[in-house]
């Protein structure tokens, strides 16, 4: 009965017997597919994943989100790497960003810092360059017109207003020279920077690093303090291993004589006098500083400096006021690491990290040792916290430079960035490490307490890089803060913050008396209350390293819709109440010393929104 | 019932079969050689010192291999010799997954931890272990107290310093770790006692001991003997950066050395030295200050 059905397969004609005899084909395509798919398809979707916004998941473990939004915004600024075969100490360093609104058109526009070829012809291409910020997340390259031809191992920037017309200044180091970019009007009607470094009577002749704006003395304009590093003769340039694997590398600073930093009295007309000697920022020993810091520390009224220095104390000069400083950093308990050990300090950050309205300070340092947090006691003491507060931990296996304290996701704690990456080339031969290396972002908890989030933060943290500078400003006004990189030999990145949050800040740009340029708030401090809730946020000058934030504040207030009260302690000493006024979430607002906060470029629509 | 199984059935089962055969030969061939070349070059590498290569060889042996201890063996060695104890974490980990109860190894999983800050890992590791080997505490007490204090638990790491010097007697370390206890916790007068005690108590005081007891007299207002105190450490400090990265005929090894001439009362030594630098290194205001100061001390002094 069954064999005329079985005949046709028999005959081996038909469709039936074609499909039956390529059954164990069909069988080894389909099991090679599914395993094909079953390896390939997550790692598809995780590549998507990273190229967009956060999926849900990550919002909920607290992670912070940035894209890259360097391409799409157009900058396009590429580090010029001076790695030669002799591994000179300058190749370690890189250089730095800042952000400065130059045309005061209340948009930060981008200054990116270019280095050149040690010795030898260097390239007339090789200039710095300024993006400027066309307000809709774009920007255009400038340099040109705004005259910036200047070539040289370029290192740091800083922007205060020196001489008080309501336009930033930008003073830029280099390598045996100092470079104060005058900002002055253009023969089109537009802004130009003019180098009246000569005229202005700023020397030094040494290889100047972070320099910081801040008006230590009192008289209603900006000092400026520039950190020095070591004297290295290229000529005379010793031949330097790894101690235990013999690898070359470039000499540590301690094989060269330090110089001291310097500190310029701003004579009120454009002009500067050396008082470094009479100041008594001399009067330590020298060391390699790195970066530098203006803040008033013990709330006294009168900025102080601090200063990182590489594989040496940190200095703390104290203003005794009249222009005169005391190095106290040794018996504050800020000058050492963990047990007295020695910091290779390299960044700084500044920030109320633990609700008590002061000052803690927080330092980046060398690999298999944590960064460096201080947490302040008021009157000068400090205490080392850098384990409990987790920010120590995570940061062991890196180099870590530029840092920045930032309320990413405004929830009224401070989270902490750091660009990390080594300064050896071949730092594999003898390390655990890479020379790229990723960035950490640590979210805050409240109570000086952190959390490392780079995993769940966006594609950049997981992308090795050989970080430097970092700055920080809220360039698309969208009431976040955003943040920049420079790193070696490489573009600087531009991360728009994306963090998806239910919560609100206030943004806020303080202009002093006899000032109409934000940037020159340095040492005021603002104190806001919600409820319960008390924020206390610092303008400060320097910080980072090599680079310059936005001098907005930004407060992040959580779920509140409003502010209950608002003080303003500005340089001068003026105690300012802004309670009366409605300071709405959300919004930004411009506050001249004695003046009424006026509402200014409210936020735009957050990315969510979008 | 059933129909007889045609002809190109048989073949394509035979065909699979023998085709299975084959892959599963190859496969248990091919482990057996993975094994032994695995072995064989992550034992070489590590011999060899070519780090890199040798931890590569251990995980890719480990992960192959999963039930075999001596892949994670030979990593943890390469991950102590390299001085990559990320790497060495890794391996203890995974063996006391894998093995045993192993003390002596969950003692050194437990420094590792506290030297590469994972803190919290570390305080359980050290909290179980003293628990269940009691007779192991003296060893393991330092550690605790000291993961302790880093994470905040200041009262807990007092309780164990405590212990540690009711039964072990007064050892400076111990003796340190108190006063700077006592300093977190405000109290000056006994920070400042304990570790100067801690300090007659040893012939080369630390530079922990040195650090907490300037600290301690800063903070009791004795800022003087504070600042001695911190010159002494910064110069140790310097001398062991030049052991380290070499060169100790350099010029800031020279500008230590002058500074201490000079504290010493020297002058002719201190200035022949500086006479020597300031032609390598000229425009120096420190060294210009360094050489009024040395010209101004009484010729021919010495303490």
């Amino acid at each position: 009965m069954t064999i005329p059905q079985t005949k046709p397969e028999q005959s081996g004609t038909g469709p039936a017997w074609s499909i039956r005899r390529l059954f164990p084909v069909v069988l080894g395509l389909a099991v090679a597919l599914s395993a094909g798919l079953w390896f390939f398809l997550p790692v598809a979707l995780d590549a998507g994943r990273e190229k967009t916004s956060p999926p849900a998941k990550e919002v909920e473990t607290g992670g912070l989100w940035f894209d890259d939004a360097t391409a799409e915004a157009g900058i396009g600024f590429q580090h010029f790497d001076s790695a030669t075969a002799r591994h000179l100490i300058h190749e370690t360093l890189g250089s730095g960003i800042a952000w400065i609104d130059y045309d005061a058109d209340g948009w930060p526009d981008l200054f990116c810092v270019q280095s050149a070829p040690i010795e030898g012809k260097r390239p007339a291409n090789l200039t710095s360059k300024l993006y400027r910020n066309r307000g809709d997340g774009t920007f255009e390259d400038v340099s040109e017109a705004a005259g910036l031809s200047k070539v040289g191992f370029g290192m740091g920037a800083a922007v205060g207003d020196c001489d008080n017309d309501g336009f930033p200044d930008l003073l830029v180091t280099y390598l045996g020279e100092l470079v104060l970019y005058h900002n002055q009007p253009a023969q089109d009607g537009k802004r130009c920077l003019v180098d009246i470094a000569g005229k202005a009577g700023l020397k030094n002749p040494h290889w100047g690093t972070s320099a910081a704006w801040g008006d230590v003395d009192g008289d209603g304009d900006l000092d400026l303090y520039v950190c020095n590093y070591c004297e290295v003769d290229p000529k005379k340039y010793p031949v330097c291993q790894e101690p235990r694997t013999q690898v070359a590398m470039c000499c540590p600073p301690s094989h060269f004589p330090a110089v001291s930093h310097k500190l310029f009295r701003n004579n009120g007309n454009l002009t500067f006098t050396d008082v470094s000697v009479e100041s008594g920022i001399t009067a330590p020993p020298p060391a390699p500083g790195l970066a530098v810091v203006l803040v008033d520390l013990d709330l006294d009224g009168k900025l102080d400096i601090y200063v990182a220095n590489d594989m040496k104390p940190a200095y703390l000069f104290h203003n005794q006021g009249a222009g005169r400083f005391v190095e106290k950093a040794l018996v504050s308990g800020c000058a050492l690491g963990l047990d007295g050990s020695l910091v290779a300090g390299m960044g700084i950050a500044i920030g109320d990290v633990d609700g008590t309205g002061l000052p803690s300070v927080f330092v980046t340092n060398f690999e298999k040792k944590p960064n460096i947090l201080f947490l302040n006691r008021g009157k000068l003491d400090f205490r080392e916290s850098s384990m409990r507060s987790g920010l120590g931990g995570p940061s062991i296996p890196f180099l870590k430079f530029g840092t920045e304290f930032l309320d990413a996701d405004l929830d009224g704690n401070l989270d902490a960035v750091v660009a990390n990456g080594h300064i050896h080339r071949a730092a594999r031969k003898f390390t655990d490490n890479d020379y790229p290396q990723k960035a950490q972002i640590f979210r805050g908890l409240g109570s000086a307490k952190f959390v490392d989030v780079s995993a769940r933060s966006g594609a950049y943290f997981s992308t090795p890089k050989v970080g430097r500078g970092i700055a920080m400003a809220d360039y698309n006004r969208d009431g976040l803060p955003d943040l920049a990189f420079s790193n070696v030999g490489d573009g600087v990145k531009l991360l728009r913050n994306t963090t998806r949050t239910p919560n609100a800040g206030i943004s806020l740009d303080l202009i002093p008396q006899g000032s109409s340029a934000p940037c020159n708030a340095v040492g005021a401090r603002v104190v806001a209350k919600t409820g319960e809730s008390k924020k206390t946020a610092f303008v400060v000058g320097g910080g980072s390293y090599l680079s310059g934030s936005e001098q907005r504040i930004m407060l992040g207030l959580g779920s509140a819709s409003q502010l209950d009260a608002l003080h303003v302690i500005w340089p001068s000493g003026r105690r300012q109440d802004l309670s009366g006024t409605s300071l709405k979430t959300g919004a930004a607002f411009r506050i001249r010393e004695g003046s009424p906060a006026e509402a200014f470029q409210s936020p735009k629509g957050r990315s969510k929104d979008k | 019932m059933y129909a007889p199984l045609p002809r190109w059935a048989f073949a394509s089962l035979a065909v699979l079969l023998t085709a299975g055969a084959i892959v599963l030969v190859a496969l248990l061939w091919r482990r057996e050689t993975n094994l032994a070349e695995l072995r064989a070059k992550a034992v070489s590498a590590t011999r060899e010192a070519r780090w890199d290569e040798a931890i590569h060889f251990c995980r890719t042996w480990a992960d192959q291999f999963p039930g075999t201890a001596e892949p994670r063996e030979i990593q943890l060695e390469a991950g102590v010799r390299s001085r990559r104890l990320p790497v060495a974490i890794e391996a203890a980990r995974a063996m006391l997954r894998a093995g045993p109860a192993n003390p002596e190894l969950q003692e050194k999983l437990a420094l590792w931890l506290f030297l590469t800050g994972e803190l919290e890992e570390a305080d359980k590791l050290c909290a179980a272990l003293r628990k269940e080997n009691p007779g192991r505490e003296g060893l393991l007490l330092p550690l605790h107290a000291d993961i302790l204090q880093r994470l905040g638990e200041t009262a807990k790491a007092a309780e164990l310093v405590d212990q540690m010097l009711l039964s072990g007697g007064k050892n400076p370390q111990i003796l340190t770790m108190r006063g700077s206890i006592y300093l977190e916790e405000g109290n000056y007068p006994k920070a400042v006692a304990t570790l100067r005690e801690a300090k007659s108590l040893s012939a080369q005081p630390t530079e922990k001991n040195l650090h907490y007891l300037a600290l301690a007299l800063a903070r009791n207002g004795d800022t003087r003997e504070a600042e001695a105190l911190f010159a002494q450490l910064r110069s140790r400090q310097d001398l062991e950066i030049w052991d380290k990265y070499g060169r100790p005929d350099s010029i800031p090894y020279k500008v230590n050395l002058v500074e201490t001439l000079i504290h010493l009362g020297k002058r002719e030594e201190a200035l022949g030295i500086l006479s020597e630098i300031r032609r390598e290194a000229p425009d120096n205001p420190y060294l210009e200050r360094l050489a009024t100061t040395a010209s101004a001390m009484p010729a021919g002094g010495g303490k």
